[in-house]
């Protein structure tokens, strides 16, 4: 099975591998964003007369809002949306023939994509990102914390994209689930807004959610915050998302052996 | 049929989109509602983000929290109402384009442009349009701004402009789509590009506003309405609705020579 599933990276690396050049665009736009908030931020922290708002600095700020990106160059996945249109079409059926399991396979498609992002996308936009605005809080240290984080980011994102991907049994057409997630995401991982903005309540809330351990606890290492100096800060959020992993692919597991048994396609 | 005589046709085409989406839409009213709802949400989010941190510091030189409700009603009608008029129409050009199927725009009695920028309703749009403008209002009846005889016919001067810009720009992004077949990151590229638009250009460095305000005028989306409601005139107004309406007319010979270098499926 094993065999079976770096075949099917393979594979998938080779055809994602001719869309170089649509990956490499990220070149183009992705300073877009760090040009914008770098103007934004200078303009408010000067007005503000502050070095640092809720425990960021300009640069770390600026970096934050430019580095949401890179996040999903790590986690960015078609599972939710190629199962949905699988289920629509009736080629799950086909799916279910194979040797390597629906899950795997999606498992080797969305890395091959993410493998391709980040050798195509994050290594030369970063390296970009560095000649406009320089990241003086980085240290060796910090970014392989980050790598190490977002790289769970990716197997969590993962695993909600594909119980997204599985109310499609259900919905037929999950989009509107998708949507939901991703707001979700933008407003209770961090993507939109850091955490640290958001009222006492919400940041509750989303304590006992897995949508921070995608963008904004990987993003804290990233910009080498106080809180995560030393080994403890990352084996908490490390097993945190390892925690989360687990229980989301048992649900993933359970609700597949669920609705796989009643599936049912045009023609049988 | 080219240039102006074709627009009544391509009014007409628009209209039919509207009513088929419409129509569509009706037939599924729960997945309808949800999607109005969602579509709020989504684009409520960048509103709600800039307000924390807005909120948390000392804004923006110049704008007030009151201020900036406004401006961010006036954010919302906005991207509402590009959802609303243009939301399905860089993903139908990929479509069109990697199935074969955009050879036959090409022998349609309109322009290829024309037909695939009418084909872009999206009646999602509408919740976020409805929600901006009540927001918008809600905040300038608070401000106490006095109302003016010319606020709404420079507010449609904005509107008319900032359609013909934003539709010179997918017309722009359509023709490299038509070369490059591959949406990838094209449509990432976009959001990017427009969402310069989402603060006030007064944020800016100069060089930078000037260009949102006379060269690629991003301002008549959002800033320009904002500031007329608020009382705040400035002579490069003019300027931007000319600029968005020139927009369109470059966008269309550039388009023409992307679509020139267009390949067929079948060679």
């Amino acid at each position: 099975m094993l065999k079976s599933f770096f075949k099917a990276l393979e594979m998938n690396v080779r055809v994602f591998f001719q869309y170089r050049a649509s990956f490499a665009l990220s070149l183009i736009s992705f300073p877009v964003v760090l040009i914008v908030n770098a103007m934004l931020f200078e303009r408010i922290y000067a007005h503000t007369g502050t070095d640092v708002i809720r425990g960021y600095s300009l640069s770390q700020m600026i970096w934050y809002y430019a580095s949401v990106p890179f996040i999903y160059v790590f986690i960015y996945t078609f599972t939710a949306m190629r199962l949905s249109q699988r289920i629509l079409s009736g080629e799950l059926t086909m799916d279910f023939l194979r040797p390597l399991h629906i899950y795997l396979f999606e498992f080797a498609h969305a890395a091959a994509s993410r493998v391709i992002g980040v050798a195509v996308e994050f290594l030369p936009t970063l390296f970009v990102y560095s000649l406009i605005y320089f990241p003086d809080f980085l240290t060796f240290a910090s970014f392989l914390k980050f790598v190490a984080t977002a790289v769970l980011a990716f197997v969590l994102m993962f695993q909600l994209n594909f119980i997204v991907g599985l109310t499609a049994f259900v919905l037929k057409d999950n989009r509107a689930v998708d949507d939901v997630k991703n707001i979700t995401l933008g407003l209770l991982g961090g993507a939109a807004v850091p955490m640290d903005f958001m009222p006492e309540a919400v940041r509750r809330v989303a304590d006992f959610l897995p949508f921070q351990y995608v963008f904004y606890e990987p993003l804290q290492f990233f910009l080498n915050k106080p809180e995560t100096a030393g080994v403890m800060p990352l084996l908490h959020t490390v097993s945190a998302q390892i925690g989360w992993i687990a229980l989301l692919f048992v649900v993933n597991r359970v609700v597949w052996a669920y609705f796989a048994r009643r599936f049912c396609a045009a023609g049988g | 049929m080219k240039g102006l005589a074709a627009l009544p046709g391509l009014v007409r085409l628009f209209v039919w989109h509207c009513k088929l989406d419409i129509s569509r839409n009706m037939a599924y009213r729960f997945n309808f509602v949800v999607g109005m709802l969602i579509s709020l949400l989504y684009s409520g989010v960048a509103p709600v983000a800039q307000y924390l941190v807005f909120s948390a510091t000392n804004g923006y030189p110049g704008w007030t929290v009151p201020q900036l409700v406004l401006f961010q009603g006036m954010l919302l009608f906005w991207n509402g109402m590009r959802t609303m008029l243009f939301g399905k129409v860089l993903q139908q050009t990929v479509t069109l384009v990697r199935m074969g199927e955009f050879d036959r725009l090409l022998v349609k009695p309109y322009p290829p442009a024309g037909v695939l920028l009418t084909g872009g309703f999206q009646l999602n749009g509408l919740a976020p349009t409805l929600a901006g403008a009540v927001v918008a209002a809600v905040a300038f009846v608070r401000l106490g701004v006095e109302w003016h005889w010319w606020m709404l016919p420079l507010l449609l001067a904005f509107l008319l402009a900032g359609i013909g810009l934003y539709a010179a720009l997918l017309m722009l992004f359509c023709g490299v789509l038509v070369v490059v077949v591959q949406m990838g990151r094209l449509g990432e590229l976009f959001e990017r590009a427009v969402s310069f638009s989402d603060y006030p250009i007064s944020i800016y460095p100069k060089a930078v506003g000037a260009v949102f305000r006379f060269v690629l005028p991003f301002a008549v989306w959002v800033y320009f309405p904002a500031q007329t409601l608020l009382n705040r005139l400035d002579a490069a107004m003019i300027a931007a609705v000319v600029a968005g309406a020139a927009a369109l007319l470059v966008a269309n010979r550039i388009w023409n020579v992307l679509l020139d270098r267009y390949t067929s499926a079948g060679g």
